[in-house]
């Protein structure tokens, strides 16, 4: 009796080392913005300490700088506050890029930033990078979204620092979320179900 | 469960026993006929009395084998208190649940004698209380016949002096019965505060030693371990599809081809060894 052709069993997909994706890099960007926060308010906890300690008053000390004018008051208060935020921010994103290739958000998502050719982060990039993230932002954050658009994945502190960042982790996809997704839009569920599938025949021998 | 109170010195028997109760009096009660022929019940002049038999404990010394004995009522007590508001939780919950589901169908012959002799229990305990009922019914009846049958014979003038001993026999009988009703009275509340006290203890102590216990504190911190990773690898995993999705779309609305798989990266130079594939391998 003549066997059925068995279909070879192929193994899961999984894409480490790929460019990733704008929803796990702007998770991973949440993660750090929480922590920065974090750093930022302690910061401002420690200066008003220190301010408490010496009995400074922080509204003498401003009208000391900038007289009477509340305008002026206003731009070092947003110049002070800012400048934190920026320092923290840099020191944070340079520190970890340069040691680990990931900051903390991006450790918990699997996420890694290499240079040019899956080379280290120097911290000429890393300081680019990290500048570079003002930049994206400022325009409506258009420089993030930029990642939707590019066939490398990048944003525009990813071009101005010659960087990327890869899945660090065997990523594969969800195959319940699809289910679900599908559930609430039916229409996607066609598509969104051969994903996987079309996946694994094009990557046959991706481990 | 009920709130544990921490240790007093009601424990020892102090203060719940300081109320001495007052010495227990038997009356008698006593049916006289009246000229036009009524019957007025009265009372006899106490034919017995006595001091309690609880006598303040806080003279006793510590008896272990008392407390036990408290312990082990306490015990039985609160636990069947508790056992039977579950059974009365769990049964609600499980009528509610059979009232959304329906009744199981019924498939193969063995499923049926199943059901019968399942049935069979439950109809012979509803019969065995009937029955119970009823005899119940009956004794009462026989004994009220019984009793005025032999009350000419009771209250007969011959049977005076015997009388007065039985009657005497049955105060004597009576007064233990209350005895032991106070004595119940007293001990319930000390029982149950016992056990609530010894069980409470005994679980704080229980989570104490669990608190300090290494190998559990190793288990414990090894389970949250595993379920964090296992919490962040479904957040990876639906941020990876939903990288695909919404890129998809992108492409969709900048009319350009969707992409099967994110692209490859070049990683000629990768420097910092090979990526963490063998840490997220399961």
């Amino acid at each position: 009796m003549p066997r059925p052709p068995q279909r070879k069993q192929q193994p899961e997909a999984t894409f480490i080392g790929h460019y990733a994706g704008f929803v796990t890099r702007f998770v991973a960007f949440l993660i750090d913005i929480l922590i920065v926060s974090l750093g930022v308010s302690l910061m401002w906890g420690a200066v008003a300490l220190i301010f408490r300690f010496f009995s400074l008053d922080l509204k003498a000390v401003l009208t000391l700088i900038a007289g009477t004018n509340s305008f002026l008051r206003a731009i070092i208060v947003f110049i002070t506050g800012f400048g934190f935020t920026f320092v923290l921010t840099t020191v944070y994103n340079v520190f970890f890029w340069m040691l680990a290739g990931k900051t903390l958000g991006k450790a918990v998502m699997g996420l890694r930033v290499i240079g040019p050719r899956g080379g280290r982060v120097t911290f000429a990039r890393a300081l680019r990078r990290s500048v570079g993230y003002w930049a994206s932002a400022l325009p409506l954050f258009l420089g993030f979204l930029w990642v939707l658009f590019t066939d490398e994945r990048v944003g525009w502190h990813d071009i101005f620092a010659g960087t990327r960042v890869i899945y660090d982790y065997e990523a594969k996809y969800s195959e319940a979320f699809l289910g679900r997704l599908g559930r609430l839009a039916p229409r996607l569920e066609k598509k969104l179900s051969r994903l996987p599938q079309e996946n694994q025949e094009q990557l046959p021998n991706n481990e | 469960m009920n709130e544990i109170v921490p240790a007093g010195p009601e424990l020892n028997g102090s203060e719940a026993v300081t109320a001495v109760p007052p010495p227990i009096e038997v009356f008698i009660p006593i049916e006289e006929e009246t000229p036009d022929g009524g019957i007025v019940v009265g009372e006899s002049e106490a034919v017995f009395s006595g001091e309690t038999a609880v006598t303040s404990e806080a003279e006793e010394p510590f008896d272990a084998l008392h407390s036990l004995t408290r312990l082990l009522v306490g015990g039985a007590l609160e636990g069947s208190a508790e056992l039977a508001q579950r059974l009365q939780m769990w049964e609600t919950y499980l009528r509610e649940e059979m009232a959304e589901s329906g009744p199981a169908e019924t498939e193969a012959q063995q499923d049926l004698l199943r059901y019968a002799l399942i049935g069979l229990v439950f109809s012979g305990e509803d019969r065995a209380r009937r029955g119970l009922s009823r005899l119940w019914q009956v004794q009462k009846r026989l004994a009220q016949t019984a009793v005025r049958t032999t009350r000419p014979v009771a209250n007969s003038r011959f049977l005076n002096p015997i009388q007065h001993r039985i009657d005497q026999a049955a105060a004597r009988g009576q007064a233990e019965i209350l005895r032991w009703i106070e004595r119940g009275q007293l001990e319930e509340p000390i029982s149950r505060e016992l056990a609530r006290l010894a069980f409470g203890e005994t679980v704080d102590e229980f989570i104490e030693h669990l608190a300090e216990n290494r190998e559990v504190q190793e288990l414990v911190q090894q389970q949250s371990v595993g379920l964090a990773s296992e919490v962040v690898d479904q957040v990876r995993q639906r941020t990876f599809t939903a990288d695909t999705l919404v890129e998809r779309i992108a492409r969709a609305v900048t009319r350009r081809a969707p992409r099967l798989e994110p692209p490859q990266a070049d990683l000629s130079e990768l420097e910092q060894g090979p990526l963490n594939a063998s840490d997220n391998k399961k």
